[in-house]
Order: structure tokens, then sequence, then C-alpha cells
């Protein structure tokens, strides 16, 4: 092989067209074109003398003598001498002999005679003087099963061909699937059965498991051919899509729909000779789940059923798992004894054996491992007591110096909402000008490779939404994921009977699972969450809201944001906007407000390093991370926001990247207050629970996250709370000039409220209209000039949530979807 | 903790994890941010403009009047009595006087006038900023763009108004950035950006109503260059976001106008300002011929050779611009060639309409920045060979017009404090055009001598100085304190109201109430008025007690 060196000077090919007959016959004409090679002759030790261009090119020289059973000694040549000697060669001969070793001792006459019938070469694929014939990267190209099976075996690749050596060179079909499966065209050359067989067996390691080699042992494949559960075509196209994601057969099959759970199930327990079982979460035995933590059990996903002679008889996802198997005989003292069970089986008997643990930790896991965290209060004692210094204070201020008081009040808010708007607007400008969003390109995202995805659970929290459901099911179905690495939580409520028996009569596939959440107070969102986080299997976790159409391609754009990113991001933020903005004044005021909201000021806070308060989907966490964090607190009604602030205070930053998940947005004014009412009651709940402890929150965030906090979370509800206060007082001056009004304004006040009424609105207002325009709604533009009517719901909506936490702090105000679609279909 | 990719076991209850300690937390990644070219330019160029400034104004005195009555505005606007935003003024674009406001907050800087060349310094530094960003956007290398700015900022006309608190260089600053937003939207397709383009143009039209036509070709070449491609919502949208602030900004003006002095369009028929700028010129110009006089073709060759003298590269880029634009159908570079011509179109209509004092150098300057803003199109849109030559062939230029310039501040004789600013720098001697040393002398005698707020009746439209330096405006009693009508009715019988009276000895180009309610009050021809203390221009008048009359017997 091209070990060997090289002639050192170039050779002149004068006499290559006409190269001696000897030499040009020992390789074919069209393998010589494929590898831009021309045979020059053989020398005494029987090397043979090729010309190429690059001696270097160790892949092309290691095919070359794969093909012709020789070594080969590269003798460097021009491109274009060796094109023009190429050129005058014949077309490929049928049949040629291009191992220089007779048919007698290559074996298997049958395949020779196949080769022949095929017109192509017929070679030897045993190794020469121990170095291997095959390129390892080349055979890998294949998947094992499939090369079994077909008596394929992929020798080399060049450009965009790959060489493949069959026993049967005349089954088109299978060569087809071959070259589909290594995305090259192919070359194809005959050789034994014999010399494929052994051929796999060394490239590919490791060999097979021990219960594979079990007398009567068949492929999974043949198994469902032979029991007619698929046909030959599904069986090579789930072949093609386990090449690619690397999954089992029988997942592959599963999550495509060719294979039921029980058909899968029964075909593994045939191939593994082992036992199937259907399991009844009501028989389970509470003592054979006492031998057995709880924890392990839903790490291994088993679930201990019986015990039979002796042993303990164990329902396990896999039961050929030695290392689940290894761990759990560590603290069960019984001989273990696997059976099989479907996935959904082991998934319910879970759910069912964990749901008293998991709704405690959904309910109080942050209550009680950070208390300070907690929104389970609404004012701490100190706070209390704060409250009500600072309110007998001012009531007493007031009554010894009324004006002052009030002016002095009025100074601070004057300021506060001057540095509120000037700090959005400033972030805002940021994001305008720039595009501050974390990169993640198309061409990173074609060049992923599915094999290397991780899981991905995806919570989707569903209450009362039967209505939106067949299309949430068929978004989520177009998620560019493979479903096999998907772990979907339908998350509904436990007497939500309108949504289960939608969810029952759709039947969805079998990577959606339906979990069941108990009740228990508070009633959330949040709590949901982690009702199903608790059971999450993936290495990522996103939410998503039951209206929600994210971009299929986000999961992927986000698994890569995350290996790009350093350590200190644990979430990734998609945007959100909304898909119906054109029903009606309101919808189109509040996609301006998302637009602005995600496309300009989180991309400027994340560019800022600031905190950021999430939104509530469409964000992607490590669920390590979430874990540690607590995950989300279901006493508080802006459980997304909170948490990343939380994030932030650990250290951890939010990256936003540039994924649209488009939602609803709600096209009612009373369900748009009740939303925006609990949007507002969360950020204030937020801003009472971080400022619990003001000077740890300073010293976690650093004084710009601090100040940020106070303009966003703090500031957001001030100002949707203040604004009417202020509106009445211009409009009154305005009309009276009541000298008592200009006198609430000394100096500076006055400069700094005339500022933030002149420019301050209008520039929040025109932030807006950039937002639209900058997510590509040009028309609406001009309905965000005239926005300042909708901060007047805004308001509306801050005071009732401001009433509300007062009273009902924990209440959740349900949003209710599905108002955009017509009421027939509705029902 | 767990590093990113780390894979979580499966079936694992995450919520089981231990919770690690805050101190384990990875370190807040600490993103220092690189200081950027642009900010680098602006803070070396404002540092010598500052410093330059500083020389100018408080050395050698060259101080432009119309600067100084604007800076005493922003003081009256903190410290007048009582203080009020309407202290602007509704005469003027309002934006000159707000730009003063921070710097006049601090009294001292108002009352040393270094608050003119701290804020003229702002706006040349940011011009020459943005025209750093403008060169970096159209793919200018920096051995290329940098003696084109050194080059700009060295010449006289740019020093001159970068140093004196005038408005040229905030127009300079608005028209470049809204021109650069207008080009980065052009070329980055981002809709956006035409929002920024619009607030920079709206902050330009309230700080030169001159600026108007050149926000209408901008907006033409908005939407010639979007409805064509992009449909009309885009177009719609585009127009919207460039418009929008510009009309909201005006839209405000004349509310304010209407609300203050119940008249929206005050600004644009106050006799004021018109008579303001024509007394100005005239006064300055030895009595200029009307421009109508002048044939059509004199008329267009004064101004050819005014911007040959002025800043000669404007002439000269235009053609290159048209032919290369012509060639590779930019509209841009059409927009450009339109905006160039702007000026000498605007001062020849002006000047047609009025008087040749209108061809002052001052009011030719707007182009500068915009063919500066040319080249660099001219360089994106040339290859090659063709960048070099035009790098080479503008900087020659840029570098001749330096003396050509110097000597037109000199000579010309339409101009407005350049020929103070050229002899102050030749023969290094205090200059002083506006008297400041009088004002100075005359503050000092009132804040010794008047005590109380509201003492002193001043018109300020002339005798605004000693307010000024002497850093005490509520002292006086002027039009805004109290409104029009008040002030008035304290003209008509100041005695028992006010103790004294400020007047000038002549009536300047805007004249003066008080003098023109009382002649020869400064000469001491008023009974009750009493001249206590004068300088060259000012008098301060005593007014006596209101007599008072016996009681009628019963």
């Amino acid at each position: 092989m091209s070990e060997q060196a090289p002639d050192s000077a170039s050779t002149s090919l004068a006499t290559a067209a006409g190269a001696p007959s000897d030499a040009g016959e020992l390789i074919d004409p069209a393998v010589a074109r494929a590898y831009g090679v021309v045979a020059l002759g053989v020398r005494d030790d029987g090397a043979l003398r090729l010309a190429i261009s690059d001696t270097t090119d160790h892949g092309r020289l290691r095919a070359l003598r794969a093909l012709t059973g020789r070594e080969i000694h590269p003798v460097r040549m021009r491109m274009g001498e060796i094109e023009a000697a190429l050129s005058v060669l014949p077309p490929s001969r049928p049949g040629a002999r291009l191992s220089a070793h007779p048919h007698a001792q290559l074996g298997g006459e049958r395949e020779c005679s196949l080769a022949l019938t095929a017109g192509v070469p017929f070679v030897s694929l045993a190794p020469r003087s121990g170095r291997e014939a095959i390129d390892p990267a080349a055979a890998a190209l294949l998947d094992e099963g499939f090369c079994r099976h077909f008596a394929i075996v992929a020798l080399a690749t060049h450009n965009d061909v790959v060489v493949l050596a069959a026993a049967d060179p005349t089954d088109a079909a299978a060569l087809r699937a071959a070259s589909l499966m290594a995305g090259r065209e192919p070359l194809v050359l005959g050789a034994s059965a014999s010399d494929i067989e052994q051929a796999i067996t060394r490239s590919f390691a490791p060999a097979p498991r021990d219960s594979q080699h079990r007398p009567g042992w068949r492929r999974f494949g043949e198994i469902l051919l032979l029991e007619g559960l698929i046909d030959q075509a599904q069986l090579s196209s789930a072949l093609r899509l386990q090449e690619r994601t690397g999954d089992a057969l029988g997942q592959v099959l599963l999550h495509a729909g060719v294979l039921s759970e029980h058909e899968l199930l029964h075909a593994l327990s045939e191939q593994l000779r082992l036992r199937a079982v259907r399991i009844d979460p009501d028989t389970l035995d509470q003592d054979l789940l006492a031998l057995i933590p709880r924890q392990l059990m839903r790490r291994h996903r088993v679930v201990p059923l019986a015990l039979e002679q002796g042993q303990l008889v164990l329902a396990m996802v896999d039961p050929l798992d030695d290392g689940a198997l290894a761990s759990l005989a560590e603290h069960v003292t019984l001989p273990l004894a696997p059976v099989a069970a479907s996935d959904s089986d082991i998934d319910t008997a879970l759910q069912r054996i964990c749901a008293a643990e998991h709704l405690e930790l959904a309910c109080s896991h942050l209550m009680r491992q950070m208390p300070a965290h907690s929104a389970d209060r609404v004012l701490s004692r100190p706070q209390r007591w704060a409250l009500i210094l600072a309110l007998a204070l001012t009531l007493a201020a007031l009554a010894t110096r009324p004006i002052a008081t009030i002016v002095a009040l009025n100074v601070a808010s004057v300021f506060f909402f001057a540095a509120f708007s000037l700090y959005r607007l400033r972030l805002i400008y940021g994001a305008v000008a720039r595009k501050l969003e974390f990169p993640v390109s198309q061409e990173e995202i074609n060049a992923l490779p599915e094999s290397a995805l991780p899981i991905y659970t995806v919570l989707v929290p569903l209450y009362r939404e039967a209505a939106v459901l067949p299309r949430l099911l068929s978004t989520l179905a177009q998620l560019d994921y493979p479903p096999t690495k998907l772990d979907i939580k339908l998350l509904v409520e436990q007497d939500d009977e309108e949504t289960l028996a939608a969810l029952r009569a759709l039947s969805p596939p079998p990577h959606f699972r339906l979990v069941l959440v108990p009740h228990g107070e508070p009633r959330t969102k949040p709590k949901a969450c982690n009702y199903g986080l608790a059971q999450a299997r993936g290495e990522h976790v996103v939410i998503y809201d039951a209206e929600d159409r994210p971009e299929p391609d986000q999961l992927k754009k986000a698994v890569l944001a995350f290996a790009k990113a350093g350590p200190e991001i644990a979430c990734i933020q998609c945007k959100l906007n909304y898909y119906n903005r054109d029903q009606n004044l309101l919808t189109r005021w509040f996609t301006a407000e998302y637009s602005m909201w995600f496309d300009l000021l989180l991309p400027g806070m994340h560019a800022a390093s600031a905190p950021i308060p999430l939104g509530g989907t469409s964000n992607h966490f490590i669920t390590a991370k979430l874990s540690e964090l607590g995950a989300w607190d279901p006493h508080n009604v802006a459980e997304d926001a909170d948490l990343g602030i939380r994030l932030a205070r650990r250290g951890y930053h939010t990256a936003i990247i540039d994924s649209t998940t488009f939602e609803e947005a709600t096209s009612d004014i009373a369900n748009w207050t009740r939303q925006r009412s609990r949007w507002v009651k969360g950020y204030i709940q937020t801003w009472l629970v971080h400022m619990r402890h003001p000077l740890r929150l300073a010293r976690e965030l650093g004084p710009k996250g601090f100040i940020s906090f106070q303009l966003l979370i703090g500031g957001t509800p001030g100002m949707f709370l203040l604004n009417p206060l202020y509106w009445a007082l211009t409009s009154v001056w305005t009309l009276s000039e009541a000298g008592v009004i200009h006198s609430l304004f000394p100096g500076v006040a006055y400069y700094a409220a005339g500022a933030a009424m002149y420019l301050g609105n209008f520039l929040l207002a025109f932030a807006a209209a950039a937002g639209a325009s900058s997510r590509g709604h040009h028309d609406l533009v001009k309905y965000t000039l005239i926005s300042p009517l909708y901060w007047g719901l805004m308001s509306l909506g801050a005071w009732k949530g401001l009433l509300q936490l007062v009273r009902r702090p924990h209440y959740w105000e349900k949003t209710t979807h599905g108002l955009d679609i017509p009421v027939a279909e509705r029902r | 903790m767990s590093a990113p990719g780390q894979q979580l076991a499966p079936g694992a209850l995450v919520l089981d994890a231990p919770v690690a300690p805050a101190a384990e937390a990875p370190a807040r990644a600490r993103q220092r941010s690189a200081v950027s070219e642009p900010t680098v330019v602006f803070a070396v160029t404002f540092a010598a403009f500052v410093a330059l400034g500083v020389w100018l104004t408080v050395h050698l005195q060259v101080v432009p009047y119309d600067s100084a009555f604007r800076l005493a505005h922003a003081l009256f606007v903190w410290h007048g009595a009582p203080a009020k935003l309407s202290a602007i003024g509704f005469v003027w674009p309002p934006l000159m006087t707000l730009v003063f406001l921070p710097f006049a907050a601090v009294k001292p800087l108002a009352t040393s006038l270094i608050a003119l060349p701290l804020t003229s310094a702002v706006a040349a530094a940011g011009t020459l900023a943005v025209l750093a960003r403008t060169f970096r956007l159209l793919g200018m290398p920096r051995r290329a763009s940098y003696p084109l700015i050194a080059a700009f900022a060295v010449n006289p006309m740019f020093i001159h108004y970068a140093t004196n608190g005038m408005s040229e260089m905030w127009t300079f600053l608005w028209l470049l950035w809204g021109l650069y937003y207008l080009l980065r939207w052009h070329l980055s397709h981002q809709v956006p950006v035409l929002a920024l383009s619009g607030i920079a143009m709206a902050f330009g039209l309230l700080s030169r109503y001159e600026l108007a036509p050149y926000i209408v070709v901008m907006g033409v070449a908005i939407f010639a260059l979007t409805w064509r491609k992009r449909g009309a919502d885009e177009t719609e949208s585009s127009l919207l976001l460039f418009g929008a602030p510009v009309v909201y900004g005006l839209g405000v003006w004349l509310l304010l106008s209407y609300m203050i002095i119940g008249d929206p369009l005050y600004f644009l028929h106050h006799e004021l300002a018109e008579r303001f700028v024509l007394e100005q010129g005239r006064s300055l110009s030895e009595g200029g011929a009307h421009g109508a006089n002048a044939g059509t073709l004199t008329l267009a060759r004064l101004i050819v050779e005014l911007y040959g003298r002025l800043f000669l590269p404007q002439l000269l880029v235009l053609v290159p611009l048209a032919v290369v634009s012509a060639v590779r159908r930019s509209g841009i570079g059409a927009m450009l060639i339109a905006l160039v011509l702007l000026n000498p179109l605007m001062t020849y209509m002006f000047v047609k309409s009025s008087d040749l004092a209108l061809m002052q150098l001052r009011f030719n300057t707007r182009s500068m920045p915009l063919t500066l803003a040319a080249i660099g199109w001219l360089f994106y849109l040339s290859r090659g060979r063709m960048r070099p030559a035009l790098i080479a062939c503008s900087l020659v230029s840029l570098l001749a017009c330096i003396p050509l310039t110097w000597q037109t501040m000199k000579t010309y004789p339409y101009v407005f404090a350049e020929h103070d600013f050229v002899r102050a720098i030749e023969t290094g001697e205090p200059h002083d055009p506006i008297h400041l040393a009088d004002a100075r002398t005359m503050a000092g005698y009132i804040n010794a001598h008047v005590h109380g707020r509201r003492e002193v009746l001043v018109d300020d439209s002339q005798t605004f100085l000693p307010l000024l330096l002497g850093g005490h405006p509520e002292l006086y009693f002027d039009r805004i304190d109290k409104g029009d009508t008040v002030w008035r009715k304290v003209l008509r019988d100041p005695r028992g109201k006010v103790g004294w009276m400020l007047v000038p000895f002549k009536q300047g180009p805007i004249g003066d109430l008080i003098l023109a309610r009382y002649p020869g009050a400064p000469e001491g021809a008023v009974p009750f008025l009493h001249v206590v203390f004068t300088t060259r221009d000012l008098a301060l008048l005593r007014v006596a007690p209101p007599v008072r009359r016996p009681h009628r017997a019963t």
C-alpha cells in the first residue's frame, strides 16, 4: 500500500495512455476513472505502480489495494496528464478479473458468477500482510445489521463514491439502500459471502453480545419480517433512519407508527427469549415496591412485580441492561429476574408509585429547600414591618406637611419613571441596530448529527385545553427532532375530564406521555411543570403552552446553543410572538408589544448581561441546573420571571436565540385583562420575594443587575400602576392650568416629568413600532402609534393584579386559549 | 455543578438533586466590552475641541452673540424667577437651547461661558464619530478613513463651529446621524433602523428648521427605494418609522407654542426671528444688495464661487458621484447628490427672494459633512484601483481647502463671527466682539447693589449678558418670568413695582422694548428714571418711587 515511498520524480505519462497492457488490465477503467489513477505496471515484488495526483491520499490508496488485491506503489503525476491518459482508456469490461488471485483462491463461485452477471469485478477482502483491506470509516457508513442481512460491506470512499462489496451485486434494491445510507454513489464489486461476513465481523466492534449468539438467534428485523409486522420497504426505511439517529430499530419503528408498543414488546421478547409482561398498576405489591428505592426505580425504569422461586421479578424496558441490573443488585439481596415490559406500562406504573412523592416535590420543594425564594408568603415579617412603618411615616408626613410630602413622593416617582424609560430605551436602542441574539446558524443545524442529540423533555401543562389539543399534537409532531429522543409530557390535571377525554380520543404517538397531575394546592402552572419535571428524562427541558407553535428546528437550535455556550448559560429563552395578530386591534397591539419585548428588549438585556425575566414558554433549560435551582416556584404566578431572577442570582445567564414560538394573542379584553393582572401580580410577587434581603440580592446580582432588577421587575408594574395618576394630572393641568398641580413639580422634577411625558412616552410607543417592524409585521406599525390607548388597558390589568395580590395572592387567573378558532370548530 | 452537555441519568428525579451552595456557582462572566473605534474618535476630538474652545472663549473671548443668548436662556430655565421651561423661548428652534441645559445646570459652567465650547465640542466630536462609523459601514479601511476625518476636523470652519456653541455642529451631527442610519437601513434591510434615522432628523429639525427639505429628500428616497422592491406594507412602515418622530417632534413644538403663547406657528411668522436674521446679516455685510437685483446666472456664479472658496471637495465630488451612481444605478447616490445640492439651492432661493446677506458662510456649511458621506458612498460603489485614487484625491482636496477656507473666513463679506475668529487667532489677542467685559462689569455692579427677586426690569433680547455673566437671573424681571402681559404692565408704569431698569443705549437688530418705550432714558431724559451706572452699551436706571397723592380733604 502507499506506505511505500512514492517515486520521487514525476514520471512522464507519455506512455500511460498506451501503458503496459498487463498493468492496464489490472484495474478496471471505471475504477481508474472513479479514483483518478492510471496503472503503469507491476513491479518485481508484485506491487502495482499507479499514477496518482496525490500520493498521500491514503484513503484512496487503501481502497485501490482492496480493489486490486496488490500492494500499491504510487507515482506522482499531474492531474492533467492523468485525465488525458484516462480519456483514452476503453470502457469498463464486465466481469474483468481485477484481483491477481484466481477465482479458485477467492472461493464463492456462486458469488463470482453473480459478479460476472452484474458485470462487476470480483475481489478478495482478506487482509494482506496483516493490513486491513477495509477502511473502517467507510464500513461505519452502513449499519451492521443491514450489512449482515444483505451481505454487503463498504470498503472505501472517495469523494462522493462509496466502494461496496456485495455477495449479490445483482440485488439492486439492497445496493440502492446501501448507497442511500452512505449518502454516496455506489461503485460495486463482487466478493464471496464468507469474505463479507468476516469483513463485517472485523469491521464492527465490539463483538455481538452473547445472547445474540444463542442458537437460533435472529436479527430483530428478520423477526419482524417473519411475523409480518413490517415489510421490506419499512425495514429499509427504518434502517436508514436508524443510521441517522443511532436509535434501536424497534424504537425507530415504534415512533414511526409502524409498530405498536405491544408488537414491539412481543418481537423483543421473541428475539431475546425473555418473558414479556403487561403491568397493571392497581395490582402492584407494596411490600415488593419497598424493596427497591424509588429513585433507583425511576433511574433504571424498573418495577418489581412478583417473587418467583426466590427471585424478584423485575419489569424493565431493557432487560439486557447489565449496568442497571448490577446497580439494582447492590441494593436488593434477592436474585433478580428481569422481564420485558413496555415503556408506557413502566411509565404509568412509576407515575402511580411515585405520585405522592412527586406531588410533594412539586408543591413544596422550593418552599422547604429555599424558603427565602418562595412566594408562599406575600411579605416576609421584616417586609411587613417595613411596609407598616413606611405607611405610618407617610401618613404622619401627610398630616403635618401634606404638600411637601406629596411633592417628595411625586419627585421620587418622576425620577423613577425617567430612569425606567431611559433604561428600556437604552436596551432597545442597542437591539435595533445590532443582532444581539446568541448566534446559531442554519449550517450548524444542518451539520448536527441526529445520533448525537440528547433526549429532550418537553413539558406541556394543559388545563381545560381540549379545544386546542389537535393543533398542539400536530404542532409538536412537526418538531425537527428524532421522536425517539423526545420525551413530551402532557401535564393534565387529574380532574380535567374534558382534556383527558380529548387526549385519549386523539391517541397521540408513543413519545407523547400523559402525566396526570394530582389535585393539590396551589393549583398553578408551575406546580404542574414541577410535577412533570420530576419525571423528566431529558438532558434538556423546555416548556410549551397548549397553543404554542414553536419553529420546528427550535430544539436543535437550543441544543447547539447550549453546546456552544459557556457553563454559565443555564437557560435559553426563545422569542415569542403571535400567529393571530390580525384578529382585532387588541391582538395587533399585543403582537407589537411582544415583538418589542422579545425581539428588542430581551436581546438587549442579554447583551447587557442583565437578569432576564423569562417568558412564560419556550424557555429551555439544562435539566440538572434547573433542578439545582429548585425549579419553578408553584406559589408565584409569574414563575417564569422569578426563575429568571433566581438563575441570575446563582451566577447563571440566560441566552436569547433567534427562534420563535408563535402563540395565540388573546383577543378578548376580559381575558386579556385577566392574563395581564396575573403577570403584574406575579411581577410584584417576584419583586417582593427577591427584595426580602436587598443587600444579598445586590451582592448576588451585582450593581448593574440590581438596578436592572429594580427598573424592570419593580418598574414595570410600578409604571402601569402610576400611569393613570399622571394622565389624570396632565389632563387636569392642561384643562385648568391649576397652580396646585404645577407646585407638585418643582425644578428638576418638572423638566424630568416633561421629558418623560413628551419624549419618553413617544419613544416607548415608538419602540413598539420598531419591534413590530423588526419582526417583519410592517402592517402593525401604524397601530403602534396609537398604543398609548393600549397602555390604559395595561394599567387596568395592573390595578386588578395588585388588588388580587392582597385578596388571593396565589390564585392563577386562567387564560382561555383557542379564541381564534371558530366556535363551531372549538366544539 | 454539572457542565453543559453533561448527561442526566435517564429517569433521575431531578428535584432530588442536591442544592449547590451559591459559592459554587460559576463566576459571572464579565463581559468587558472593548472600547469601540467611534468612541475613541469621540473622546480624542472632544478633548481637543474643548481645550481649543476654552482657549478661544475664555482667553480670546471669541463668543458669538447667538450662542451666548441661548446659553443665557438655558440658565433662566434653571435659575430664573421662577425657573420654567418656557424660558427656552419660542422664536428659535428649541433644541439648541435644550442642549445647553445640562451644562447650564452647573452655574459656573454657564457664567464662565465654558458651556459654549462644551456643547459644540460634544456635537463636533459626535459628528466625527458618526463619520467614522459611516466610513466603517461603507467598508473604508482605517488607513483611509482616519486621514479623511482628520483633514475634515482641522478645517478652520469646522473648528470655529466646534468651539463656539453655535447650532451648526448640532446640525452636522443630526444630519450625519440620520444619514448614517439611512445608509445602514439600505445596506442591511433592517427596517427598524429607520426609526433611529427619523429620530435623528427630528432632533435636527428642532435644531434648525432649514433641515426640513433634507427630511423631505430622505423621505422621497426611502419611498423610492422601498416601493419598487418591498411592497406597500413595508413602504408604509418605513415611511412611518422615519417620519413619525419628525411629525411628533414638530407637533409637540406646535402644541407647546400654542399652549404657552397661544400661537402654534409663532416661530414661523414672528417678525423677531425674520428681522434678526436679516438685520444681523445686513449689519455685518455693510448693507448688502437685494438678491433679486442680481441675475440668475450671476447669482449662480456667486454661489458656486462661494462653495469653491468655502469647501472645495463638495464641488469635486459631485461629478464622479453622479457618473458612478448612474452607472451603478444607485438610488442612494442620487439622494446624496440631491442632499449636497440642497444647501446651494436653498441659498439661491433665499437670496433671490430677499437679501445677499443670506449668503453668509455659516448658512452654507450643511453640505460639508454630506460631502464626506458622499465620498464614503463613492468609495463603497467603486472597485479596485478606483478606491485608492478616490481617497488620495479626497484627501488632497480636503487639505488644499484648509488655507482656502481660512482665507475665505478672513475676507468674505458675508460672515457671522468668522472675522473675529480669524483675527483673534492671528493676533493671539483677546477679541471681544460682543463686549463681554462691559457686561461683566455691569453684572458685578448689579450683583453688589440689587437685592431681592425680580428687581431689575429687562427686555433680555438685547441685555441678556449681565444676566448670564452675573449668574443671578433671579434679580431680573424679564418677559418670561410672569408672562408678557404682566411684564408690559410693569413697563407701562414701573414705579413701585421694580427698583431698577437695564436698557441698551441703542436699538439692536432685535430691538429693546424698554428703550422703545422710554427713548432717551439711558441719557437721563426720563424724569423718574435715574441713570446710576453705565457701560459702553448698557445703562442701569434707578426707578423713582411712586409719587403719593395726598388724601383729598373731605
